[in-house]
């Protein structure tokens, strides 16, 4: 039953929200872009608590956690692993990079150069890596939550739309409200609650989770209405271009993890509205030049429900 | 033998079916004309088919520019070897024809395809120019169907439409067209007579009678069922002794074919007026009467006056202006009861004369009869006698009379059908020197008992005499009706000589006959109705039809203006139905739910396009919380039936039954 797989997140939810206060709408956003299995962006200032979220999710899920810091300096080999030469055995050793992770947190990822970037959103997209000619799989599940600084623009090199397209969610966080900042500032140190932290699933549970989403049921009439999105986006003047058939897709699954977490075995045209802004909102470019994205996605909203 | 038939089929399937419903279209308009034009036309349309055919069947290649240009030419010239000529309708359709099919040998662009399409369309209406019957008209609708189903099909954008989806919209589009081809049909402005003169083909006499009469050439007509014309009766019918309808007279005699030299015949002339008492009522009736390619119109015996655009002649028939190309319907009176005032006999000596040497033996006869008899009234009756008395036989298939006719009939076959019997009676009257001529038209008829109208067959088709008597003018004498019944041949004929006996015998047929006759009965009724108000639609009718709306009086200019007043209206009324079904909902679910928001909707609270179901229940909820669990419930039964994996039994009838009975 899906009431069970809604119980279990809700307690998980509830465990990530005793450590990242007043977030509990992001946190549940995170969680169905994993669920989705895909890949989640957060764009927001510095010492909102990205960071935080990223490691209390892996805590929970009972992850494997990895943090790369991207720097201007990064490099493929630095996220992948390298090939050593060992003298005991005189072979070639692989050493595996931080990407080795069920859980890989890339901070600051617009600070890197486009060449190590790409070796993440590759990675990101095979779920495997190649290095020196030898495929490696990645560990399942896998999972890339990735920062973006969008207040210093000096020396980062911006993200390209096709880049952004790989990323399944943007989200923001946006800072807290008083009543969670006083807590904040008053409560333990958040450090010390995150090793208290214990995992609520372990990764066989969030597999089945993840399967589970995957088998959520979207009627035809549901997919009219994701259609006509679709449509809307591609034929409408505001749009510099439409949505993507990755796009699409990614909305059909993130709406099927919003359902799974809201305990239904069927998507509602809600479902998809929800996860909307944070799908496609950074996949959507407007037409005319300093048009706002958050128009489109008001103007995708507005298209009638079939 | 498999393999090929494999083969076929896989080509069959790589065929598009665009090219298909055209190429299906264009064989079927092209079908009626099979038989109305040239071998040497035909054949090549249809070998130009089959090689479109084959080419969309990736069997063949289509011909190369040069070899087009040969195939036109030779086209041309089969047209011209046919016809001498490019114009005419038959001329015109075949070149239409066969250059249509030459079309087809280079159809590749769209602007190649809209011609080919529209040039069919054309076809379709030229086949009326030949035809224009009831099952024509259904038939020529099938084909009509055929390619505006190719038209839509070529015109969509993508080719994975199924072909129902095709045929669906070809349905819609023809019902659309219902409306404007009714008010075209009602209000288009008729003018009087053709539209325009066609020019008429050499040698495609209609059936029915000629303006000659030799031995046979009735008696062909014996087995023609097709119908001549059809009769209205205002008031009561005529018995049929009485049913003699006029045709043509006949009084020249050559010796074996009688025919009429009068210049009249063409109807140009001067309407006599036959002076003549009538006895009784008259008898008011409209006639029908079936293309026939000829000038004289039919009426009853005898007629008072002549209809619109004819004239009576001297010999008391009615010869219209035109020849009769289309159906024509005209009202007459008549007087079955008459006596001709003419008391001088007729100045003009054609009635007596007789070529010189024939029917010897005849004119013998005459003689002799003469001679015996007090008058020339009893000189009539002894003749009749005389027919009564020897062993003269009435059938349809009398012996060939090489040398003389006349003579031949009367003294040695005696078998004969009733232009022998006319032919003989008249010729023999003239012998004796009394003024004569031989009638033909019709006699009789049938009366529809499913419609309240009289069926005249061609082979009601019959000839008599008229005999100038001093005192009683030009009396009506039919000589076959004296045969008694044993020596007629044909009991069918028995009816034709004798209807009294037709009326005893019309109860005797067993069922499945009196169904049959009832079906054809039945079918002719539909064939009226079709021609009295489609084919016969002309601007008397018009006319009729526009006063019976409340409409005197519309000149051509009203017309006009109110059949595109009315096409303006239609055209409007189907825009306004496609704008209005632009948020259609087909779907019985969304259609139970889309009420459910209109009755919120009058209580102030609309639900938005784009507002899911469950939002607007939230929405809606706090402002009428009375309401909360019916329209939860709605809400959770719409959301079920709509999204969910599995619906929920009966979840349809619950979902309209809550509806129903919410009332916000």
């Amino acid at each position: 039953m899906k009431n069970h797989a809604k119980k279990s997140l809700d307690v998980l939810v509830a465990a990530a929200s005793r450590v990242v206060l007043g977030k509990e709408n992001e946190i549940r956003l995170a969680l169905a872009c994993l669920l989705a299995r895909g890949h989640l962006l957060i764009e927001d200032l510095p010492g909102v608590g990205k960071t935080t979220l990223a490691h209390t999710l892996a805590r929970v899920l009972g992850l494997h956690y990895q943090r790369i810091q991207f720097t201007s300096d990064l490099l493929p080999a630095d996220i992948l692993g390298v090939a050593v030469f060992d003298q005991k055995s005189g072979h070639f050793r692989f050493q595996p990079g931080p990407i080795f992770a069920q859980l890989i947190l890339a901070d600051e990822v617009n600070r890197a150069t486009p060449k190590a970037q790409s070796a993440l959103l590759e990675a990101m997209e095979e779920q495997q890596v190649s290095v020196e000619g030898e495929t490696r799989p990645l560990p399942i599940p896998f999972f890339v939550i990735a920062t973006q600084n969008p207040a210093s623009q000096i020396g980062t090199f911006a993200l390209p739309e096709s880049q952004l397209d790989r990323f399944t969610m943007r989200i923001s966080l946006g800072y807290p409200d008083l009543l969670a900042e006083r807590e904040l500032l008053a409560g333990e140190d958040r450090r010390e609650l995150l090793q208290e932290l214990s995992p609520v699933l372990d990764g066989a549970q969030l597999q089945a989770l993840q399967a589970e989403a995957g088998r959520v049921h979207a009627a035809g009439a549901l997919l009219d209405y994701l259609q006509s999105l679709l449509v809307f986006s591609r034929q409408s003047p505001h749009f510099a271009h439409g949505l993507s058939p990755r796009a699409g897709l990614s909305l059909l699954n993130s709406a099927r993890a919003w359902a799974l977490m809201a305990g239904r075995d069927h998507v509602l045209p809600e479902d998809l509205q929800t996860v909307l802004p944070h799908v496609a909102g950074h996949r959507l470019q407007a037409a005319e030049a300093g048009g706002d994205t958050q128009r489109l996605v008001a103007l995708l909203q507005a298209v009638p429900i079939p | 033998m498999e393999h090929l038939r494999q083969a076929l089929a896989w080509r069959w399937r790589q065929v598009e079916r665009p090219q298909l419903w055209l190429l299906a279209g264009l064989a079927l308009a092209l079908l009626p004309h099979v038989g109305r034009l040239p071998w040497l036309l035909i054949l090549p349309a249809v070998l130009l088919l089959g090689w479109r055919l084959g080419f969309e069947l990736k069997l063949l290649r289509l011909p190369p520019q040069t070899l087009r240009w040969l195939l036109v030419g030779l086209a041309l010239a089969a047209t011209w070897a046919s016809y001498h000529t490019f114009i005419g309708r038959q001329a015109g359709v075949a070149l239409l024809v066969i250059m249509l099919c030459l079309k087809l040998m280079e159809m590749d662009k769209p602007r190649d395809v809209a011609i080919v399409i529209g040039l069919s369309y054309f076809v379709v209406i030229t086949v009326f120019l030949f035809d224009q019957s009831l099952l024509m008209g259904g038939y020529m609708l099938l084909v009509v169907t055929l390619l505006t189903t190719a038209l839509t099909a070529f015109s969509r954008v993508s080719a994975t439409v199924p072909e129902s989806a095709n045929l669906r919209l070809t349905a819609t589009l023809l019902a659309q067209a219902v409306p404007l081809a009714l008010l075209l049909f009602m209000l288009f402005p008729r003018i009087p007579g053709p539209l325009w003169h066609l020019p008429s083909d050499a040698g495609s006499a209609g059936t029915g009678l000629s303006d000659t009469m030799s031995p046979g050439n009735i008696s062909r007509l014996s087995d023609n069922d097709a119908v001549a014309f059809r009769v209205r009766f205002a008031g009561e019918i005529p018995p049929q002794d009485k049913l003699y309808w006029r045709g043509l007279a006949l009084t020249h005699f050559d010796g074996r074919t009688w025919h009429n030299p009068n210049e009249a015949r063409r109807g140009h002339g001067v309407s006599h007026s036959v002076d003549y008492s009538a006895i009784g009522e008259p008898v008011s009736y409209t006639l029908t009467l079936e293309p026939h390619q000829r000038h004289w119109l039919f009426a009853l015996d005898m007629p008072a006056s002549a209809p619109l655009g004819s004239i009576v002649s001297a010999d008391g028939e009615i010869i219209a202006r035109n020849s009769v190309k289309t159906l024509r319907r005209y009202t007459l009176r008549s007087y079955t009861d008459y006596r001709l005032d003419a008391v001088s006999a007729p100045r003009d000596f054609a009635y007596l004369r007789l070529p010189p040497d024939t029917a010897p033996r005849a004119r013998i006869l005459a003689q002799q009869l003469r001679a015996e008899a007090s008058d020339d009234a009893d000189y009539l009756q002894r003749v009749l006698d005389f027919i009564r008395q020897q062993p003269f036989y009435y059938t349809r298939r009398p012996p060939l009379l090489l040398d003389d006719p006349v003579d031949g009939f009367l003294f040695d076959s005696r078998r004969g059908f009733c232009e022998h019997y006319a032919s003989a009676f008249t010729v023999l009257m003239r012998a004796a020197g009394l003024p004569a001529r031989v009638m033909t038209g019709y006699q009789g008829g049938e009366d529809n008992p499913l419609g309240d109208y009289f069926i005249v067959r061609q082979s009601d088709a019959h000839a008599w005499s008229e005999v100038w008597l001093r005192g009683r003018g030009w009396v009506r004498v039919d000589p076959t009706a004296v045969i008694p019944p044993g020596r007629i041949e044909n009991p069918a004929d028995l009816a034709r000589i004798d209807p009294a006996y037709a009326a005893r015998t019309r109860e005797a047929p067993d069922w499945a006959k009196r169904l049959w006759r009832k079906v054809g009965f039945g079918w002719d009724r539909v064939n009226n109705t079709w021609n009295q108000w489609i084919i016969g639609y002309d601007q008397g009718a018009q006319r009729t039809f526009l006063s019976r709306l409340g409409l005197e009086n519309v000149d051509w200019q009203r017309m006009v203006g109110l059949l595109f007043g009315g096409l303006a209206l239609v055209v409007a009324v189907i825009a306004l139905q496609l704008f209005r079904r632009r948020p259609v909902r087909r779907d019985a679910v969304g259609e139970a739910y889309a009420r459910f928001c209109r009755k919120l909707a009058r209580r102030g609270l609309p639900r938005k396009p784009a507002e899911g179901a469950q939002d607007y229940s939230q929405r809606v909820i706090p402002r009428r919380p009375e309401l909360a669990a019916q329209i939860q419930h709605i809400t959770l039964l719409y959301q079920r039936l709509r999204y969910a994996r599995t619906t929920p039994r009966d979840g349809l009838r619950h979902l309209r039954q809550a509806v129903r009975r919410f009332r916000p």
